[in-house]
């Protein structure tokens, strides 16, 4: 008996809520909304593509122009849309009228700071080091010339560096980011190249006899050409992600939003309550045999319901468009935890509040300021300490911090620790809510 | 005239009726302009002085120039932490132990960079990363080339293994100091701000600008709405007041509203965070006026489509948040795919946001941003065309 009655009133708390289109809205089509849009906003791989990017030399030397092919190199057609220019002052035109995202500029004397032993060695032995069969050349020389040769090729002179102007448009900062990097990339690898070759020449003559050197030097040269050419470096990079998945805004959205909306959900039924209150119908009830704590439990698990059928249907709606939650079970078992948790919220509201405007004003409240606090729009991660630990009092930071721990791959004995502080939280807001009902049930 | 300033204050008595106005009309839109603005730090500005440090951990560091190129080069972009096992979830790189030994064997060594999926500075770090590790191959790859040399003329291990050491050592050293070093400016000349991009305060305090505007903006559905529902529109309709002028009053009461919300918003932004609304106030205030009109009037389109109060409420924040989603005011639209920038011109907060993002980083004058002024004007006049349309259709 005391059971259907249960039942009666938290099905009618639920059809209320179903039947209701503005909430309807709220619950299911705008957190499914913002999960389409923002699934679609980074669909992919995140970033910009076929970036466009001013290039002009102001150097002739083989070395600026080896700096400038970076650009064009075909791994890099997908990301950049390089373009020479000639012109500086119109080509910083079009980047501060967003119409490039960057302008490299290759100064004067880059090649002579990059190798200033080329000049030496050019004017001392006319040797140009740049010609293709510069090899051959070098073997044809006499031995004291190929000594001396090593020796300017080993003179350092130190000079202030030199600047390679990145002239970026300030509203495409990653774009910009990615042409450093590029730039960065192409300036670290010739460095390395030139003083990688000087060097193991000059240790090579130390250790080799003159006679091995001067028959095998063809041979090293011909090899360090190569080095030129794009070769497997012998260190490669993994990235990996702990979880093995790799991070999609679309999944940490979909969970996101589904607990944000969720708050409002779960809030709006203390406004319910008091308009009860307010309308006469709850003191009609009163006066029926239903006992007072049955009529609460009544309202209270209907949000309760309400709660986890919203959680169960954006969590379907989200997983069919392409959002990834987590294990199913592991997520059930958050859903179950969290959905008390954030009704107890509700039933605080609904325990002090005095009108069902004041209601509803403190739960959109506390569901956005919760929201602000936790990280319902960027990854927590990224807010400071302070805010992370402050939003620790919201239902929105644990919700948050379950799913992300999924994300992560967290098993079952991982997300303990957080299932046990959520449904403290719970119990805590439930608490809270005991003696303002005692209060108004009296 | 009378009449109608008696409108938009009446407007204001209605909503500021209640205290907690405030805290939805300004408390709230500062609270996620800091926060947001906290959290973007990294995305939007990578690599940047703006950008804050993370920490990677690092096992097996090795204990000589290779260790030493790895840590100079992290140090750039990232706190560096030695640690015997890498902890869940953080940035760690997990570096053989014995990687000298196998560069010099001639073997591929692959090195394991974890992330921290989360963290708006991935793209730093790993770049950070690619750069040392770069650095190191290539120093490597000249290194084992002399090793072959060695290794032809027969000579011994030790020898070979010594050769390598040195000569990847060297070439590590002699790269620094650079010899060229990249220097990065923006239209400004040079100034930290422009030449890094709009930063995360400048981004946030934009975008929760129009997404909170908005919301105030469309809110004039809800209260045509109610007014509808109870009567009370009616009630003034057979006023002597004309039916123009009671529109007017409402709309511009909501207009002023939203003016002044924005206001606020740029106040606290430039003095709390000192974005850079000041850089060209006349533009940011002909962007504000076509933006909030624009707002307004698809507020009343709304009003004239919709039936009841719950349906005009989840309406308003729902589409509040999904314009301001789609025009870029959650997050720089330079990230998303092409064909998803074309789409977003379809929306008035894209072209608002390209303004207010002109105007803060490199201070755009009233002729910069007259294209996105016209396109708001152009949105307004659609959305009342269709709203006066709809109007007539349901009256007939």
């Amino acid at each position: 008996m005391l059971l259907r009655s249960l039942w009666a009133l938290t099905r009618k708390e639920v059809l209320t809520l179903v039947r209701d289109p503005g909430a309807l809205l709220l619950a299911l089509v705008t957190p499914l909304l913002l999960t389409l849009i923002i699934g679609a906003a980074f669909a992919g791989d995140t970033g910009p593509t076929h970036i466009p990017v001013l290039l002009l030399t102001q150097d002739d030397s083989p070395l600026a122009e080896a700096f400038i092919q970076t650009f064009y190199d075909p791994e890099l057609a997908e990301l950049l849309a390089p373009e020479r220019v000639t012109d500086e002052g119109a080509a910083r035109a079009r980047v501060a009228a967003d119409e490039a995202a960057a302008l490299v500029i290759v100064p004067q004397g880059y090649g002579e700071a990059l190798f200033p032993q080329q000049k030496l060695v050019q004017e001392a032995l006319g040797l140009d080091l740049y010609q293709p069969d510069i090899a051959q050349e070098i073997e044809k020389r006499p031995v004291e010339q190929k000594m001396r040769l090593l020796t300017l090729l080993n003179q350092t002179s130190p000079r202030p560096p030199l600047e390679l102007r990145i002239y970026s448009s300030p509203e495409r900062p990653v774009s910009s980011f990615i042409i450093q990097a590029v730039a960065r990339r192409a300036l670290e690898t010739t460095q390395i190249r030139l003083h990688g070759t000087r060097i193991l020449m000059e240790e090579l003559t130390r250790t080799l006899p003159p006679q091995v050197w001067e028959t095998q030097g063809t041979l090293l040269s011909e090899r360090l050409q190569q080095t030129q050419e794009d070769v497997t470096l012998p260190i490669v990079l993994e990235s990996r992600l702990p979880s093995g998945r790799p991070f999609r805004w679309v999944d940490y959205i979909a969970s996101s939003m589904a607990v944000l909306f969720l708050m409002f959900t779960v809030t709006a039924a203390g406004r319910t309550l008091l308009a009860e209150r307010e309308r006469g119908t709850l003191t009609r009830l009163l006066l029926t045999p239903t006992p007072a704590w049955l009529l609460l439990a009544g309202k209270l698990s209907g949000n309760l319901l309400s709660g986890l059928l919203q959680m169960l249907v954006l969590w379907g709606a989200t997983t069919l468009i392409g959002a990834w939650w987590g294990p199913p079970l592991l997520v059930l078992l958050c859903i179950l935890i969290l959905v008390p948790c954030a009704t107890g919220v509700g039933a605080l509201i609904a325990a002090w509040a005095r009108t069902p405007a004041q209601a509803g004003l403190s739960g959109i409240a506390f569901s956005l300021i919760g929201a602000a606090l936790a990280g319902s729009f960027l990854p927590r991660e990224n807010l400071p300490e302070t805010l992370r630990y402050l939003s620790l009092v919201t239902p929105h930071a644990w919700g948050i911090e379950l799913f992300t721990a999924l994300h992560l791959g967290a098993n079952l004995r991982e997300l303990l620790p957080l299932l046990a502080g959520t449904l403290t939280l719970g119990l805590v807001y439930y608490g809270l809510a005991l003696p303002g009902f005692r209060r108004q049930f009296s | 005239m009378r009449r109608l300033l008696t409108l938009i204050r009446s407007e204001f008595q209605l909503v500021f009726s209640s205290p907690a106005a405030w805290i939805f009309y300004l408390a709230l839109p500062l609270l996620f302009t800091f926060a947001i603005g906290a959290g973007l730090k990294g995305l939007i500005s990578p690599g940047t002085a703006a950008t804050p440090r993370p920490t990677v951990y690092v096992t097996h560091l090795p204990q000589n120039e290779i260790g030493l190129t790895l840590r100079n080069l992290l140090q750039e972009q990232a706190d560096l932490q030695e640690v015997d096992r890498l902890p869940r979830g953080k940035f760690g790189l997990d570096v053989p132990p014995d990687l000298m030994e196998r560069l010099s064997s001639g073997a591929q060594v692959t090195v394991t960079l974890v992330l921290d999926p989360q963290s708006a500075l991935t793209m730093a770090v790993e770049q950070a990363v690619q750069v040392a590790l770069g650095r190191i191959g290539g120093a490597a790859l000249v290194a084992q080339l002399g090793q072959a040399q060695l290794q032809a003329m027969a000579s011994t291990p030790d020898l070979e293994q010594a050769f390598f050491t040195r000569v990847l050592t060297r070439t590590l050293a002699a790269v620094e100091p650079a010899p060229v070093v990249i220097r990065v400016t923006g239209p400004e000349g040079g100034t930290p701000q422009a030449s890094a991009g709009p930063n995360s305060a400048q981004q946030a305090s934009a975008g929760q600008l129009i997404t909170w505007t908005l919301i105030s903006l469309l809110g004039a559905a809800e209260v045509f709405v109610a007014e509808r529902l109870r009567g009370t529109w009616q009630r003034l309709l057979l006023t002597p007041t004309s039916r123009l002028t009671l529109l007017s009053g409402k709309l511009l009461g909501r207009w002023l509203l939203g003016l002044i919300q924005i206001a606020l918003l740029m106040i606290a932004g430039e003095l709390l965070a000192h974005v850079g609304w000041s850089r060209s106030p006349l533009a940011a205030l002909l962007v504000s006026l076509s933006f909030a009109l624009a707002g307004v009037s698809l507020g009343m389109l709304l009003a004239t489509l919709l039936r009841t109060r719950a349906q005009a409420s989840g309406l308003v924040i729902g589409l509040s948040m999904a314009l301001a989603a789609l025009g870029g005011a959650w997050f720089p639209l330079e990230i998303t795919p092409p064909l998803f920038q074309r789409l977003a011109l379809l929306f008035p907060t894209t072209w608002t946001m390209q303004a207010y993002t002109a105007i803060l980083t490199r201070g755009a004058s009233v002729r910069q941003v007259l294209p996105a002024i016209g396109a708001l004007l152009g949105f307004s006049l659609l959305y009342f065309s269709l709203a006066g349309w709809s109007m007539q259709h349901q009256s007939s």
